[in-house]
């Protein structure tokens, strides 16, 4: 455990340092969330009919966009490798480094999503919903995208490649999350899509981590 | 676990995978041609959507094989990453190119059905959407790998993808049926239809096998061709080179 | 500062017909050499013959295309956490966070690594001169300056095995000659030492073991 405390709180601190950095995703998810008044129609049921999936997909975008810091200046400095030659599990290195990306990165998302999603006529009484499943399924948003840019880490062509990877896994989180939101909206239970979204986020956090070390492993090698 | 290692030694692979390329290709053209002359001729068209209905004898086979040649693939990964084997890391790469064709040719024959069916080419119809996913999968298990100058390590880098995919494709699989059936109401799904007839099924399961011998074949063949490149310098393919 | 002599048991690290490709090209085949305690080994070689490949082999961290190494008799592979135990490694890129301050980057090596010594950090930056600089930010600081923060390492480690791909970049030579000294008193506590280095480094001629890399 000494090892993830410790990952940990070098992450977070090293994100404090670095804040105009890690706020440009929410940028980016507030800009973005703001053009499709704008690029759709001002309309307000029309708006409040797609704002789930609007939220949702912005939120998948944002949170990729900002994965690539998860390694990358560890590995450009090589910290990565120092990090790697460790002696202490691998697991719970990776699931440290995850952990300070999702508090630096996820949590906030979590916070200015309502905001953005009124924007949008968001009904007000599905938005404790939007906030349950970003709850949920931003860490796995976070563990699945480690495992792109882990993959990627070592080549020039990166960021977009990472994505291109990872977005298809995205598909499950993206639909149980927008399908709970409209059982909210409609006043249908969402307990069940809550515990689906639960389980894989469970199965993620078993998982994950071992890929996200095997991969590092080849970016290195 | 001596014998993966002994199976999968480039030399001895050569060799038996040679007499079972030639069995293999046997069986693909003796099922092919029955099947095919079976499906297009013998075979009578359906009462709905007669002649039509014969994309099926093609598309039901690859839309099979786009997902079996997935797990191929990650299985070949597990091997590959735990044992080191190159053969596995050859047969990654080589089993997502083929992968990724059958998955385009079901796509495209669905299409194909789906004009005359459902009046266009695409509707988000739960079997076309995964089969869409699937070849996004596919596209980026070939991009990881041929990002990667050394082979090698591009390999195991789409192993890893190849295993983190196959335990998702399932949950993807699913989710989207799901979306699916609350978006559209369970529509009937037309590519199956459980009371067709024996004179359809039948040369549907030897169109089926003939895709299977068909992969095998293939997947040797070029198993084979790339493992002669790769190892152009040692002495045993020097060898079978001055034979 | 003198490391004080803890267990004195001898260890030996050995490679069996190493060798390496990158991309479809062969860098080296057929590296052996072992290396007792109290030995050091210096990889020479020009750029581009695999220097730094051969020692990232040796930490483990990449594969080997063939081949094995060996610690204590036993592949490395088969006993990573006791290895990495026992492994000090710095590589040519100095794994110093430039967003913190000198005396946080210490402090992480302190926190992070397994290290006997009980130092304070004004001590530990003392010895590679940055007592004064302790509240500067990294990446204010000189390419040389970097260097020393990640070299400090080596005045606490408690490591067997130290792996150093050109450890002398960017230094002068006062700090030169400290780093020197600190090898020496490694190899006189039977430590092993791997390095790589295109200047000449004092290092006693009967400790010394020379690989030179060649197509």
């Amino acid at each position: 455990m000494n090892i993830f405390l410790a990952v940990l709180q070098r992450d977070l601190k090293l994100a404090l340092r670095r804040r105009r950095e890690v706020a440009n995703p929410l940028v980016f998810f507030i800009i973005v969330v703001s053009l499709f008044p704008l690029g759709v129609s001002p309309d307000r049921e029309l708006l409040s009919e797609i704002a789930p999936g609007v939220i949702w997909v912005t939120a998948l975008l944002a949170s990729l966009m900002s994965m690539d810091a998860i390694f990358r200046s560890d590995y450009d400095d090589g910290s990565l490798e120092q990090l790697l030659l460790l002696p202490g599990s691998k697991v719970l290195l990776v699931l440290a480094k995850v952990t300070a990306h999702w508090i630096s990165i996820g949590l906030p998302l979590i916070i200015i999503a309502p905001v953005m999603a009124l924007l949008l006529y968001f009904p007000a009484h599905a938005i404790v919903s939007l906030m349950v499943t970003l709850l949920i399924s931003t860490p796995i948003l976070s563990l699945l995208g480690a495992v792109g840019v882990a993959l990627t880490l070592s080549l020039r062509t990166g960021g977009i490649l990472s994505s291109l990877l990872i977005l298809p896994f995205y598909i499950p989180v993206l639909i149980f999350s927008t399908m709970a939101i409209s059982a909210a909206t409609s006043n249908l239970p969402v307990m069940g899509y809550y515990a689906l979204l639960g389980a894989f986020l469970i199965m993620s956090l078993i998982l994950v981590p071992f890929a996200v070390v095997a991969a590092l492993k080849v970016s290195h090698n | 676990m001596h014998f993966i290692h002994k199976y999968g030694s480039p030399n001895y692979f050569y060799q038996w995978s040679g007499t079972w390329l030639k069995i293999l290709s046997a069986l693909t053209l003796i099922l092919m041609a029955l099947g095919l002359y079976w499906a297009l001729i013998i075979s009578p068209p359906d009462y709905q959507q007669s002649e039509t209905v014969r994309i099926m004898y093609i598309h039901v086979p690859s839309a099979w094989m786009s997902m079996f040649t997935y797990v191929v693939m990650a299985s070949a990964g597990v091997v590959a990453m735990i044992w080191r084997i190159k053969v596995a890391e050859i047969v990654v790469a080589q089993s997502a190119i083929i992968g990724a064709s059958f998955t385009l040719l079901a796509l495209v024959t669905g299409m194909l059905w789906g004009k005359p069916m459902w009046g266009a080419y695409w509707v988000w119809d739960a079997r076309l959407t995964s089969e869409l996913v699937l070849l996004f999968l596919y596209v980026g298990v070939l991009a990881i790998y041929s990002a990667y100058e050394d082979p090698r390590t591009g390999a195991k880098a789409a192993s890893i993808l190849a295993i983190v995919g196959v335990i998702n494709i399932p949950i993807i699989h699913y989710s989207v049926e799901w979306w699916n059936t609350l978006h559209q109401g369970p529509t009937v799904t037309k590519f199956d239809s459980p009371s067709a007839p024996l004179s359809m099924l039948t040369p549907l399961f030897i169109m089926f096998f003939a895709f299977k011998t068909y992969f095998f074949a293939l997947l040797f063949a070029r198993t084979r061709n790339a493992l002669l490149s790769r190892e152009r310098h040692t002495s045993w393919v020097q060898e079978i080179l001055e034979k | 500062m003198t490391i004080k002599p803890n267990n004195t048991s001898i260890h030996c690290l050995a490679a069996q017909n190493l060798s390496c490709e990158r991309g479809r090209r062969e860098l080296f085949s057929d590296v052996a050499f072992s290396l007792n305690s109290g030995q050091s080994l210096i990889v020479t070689g020009e750029n581009g013959s695999g220097k730094t490949s051969l020692l990232k082999i040796l930490t483990g961290l990449s594969l080997a295309a063939e081949g094995a190494v060996l610690w204590d008799q036993q592949d490395i592979h088969h006993q990573a956490q006791s290895y990495q135990q026992q492994l000090l490694y710095i590589g040519h890129r100095a794994a110093v966070k430039t967003e913190l301050t000198v005396r946080e980057n210490l402090q992480l090596l302190l926190k992070l690594w397994p290290n006997e010594l009980a130092m304070s950090i004004p001590e530990l930056a003392a010895c590679v001169g940055l007592r004064k600089r302790l509240s500067v930010q990294c990446g204010r600081l000189s390419a040389g300056q970097q260097r020393r923060v990640a070299l400090a390492r080596l005045f606490v480690a408690q490591q067997k095995l130290w792996i150093l791909d050109e450890p002398l970049t960017a230094l002068d030579v006062e700090f030169i000659e400290a780093i020197e000294q600190q090898l020496g008193r490694h190899l006189d506590n039977q430590g092993l030492l791997v390095l790589t280095t295109h200047r000449g480094i004092e290092i006693d001629p009967a400790k010394l073991i020379k690989l030179e890399l060649s197509r």
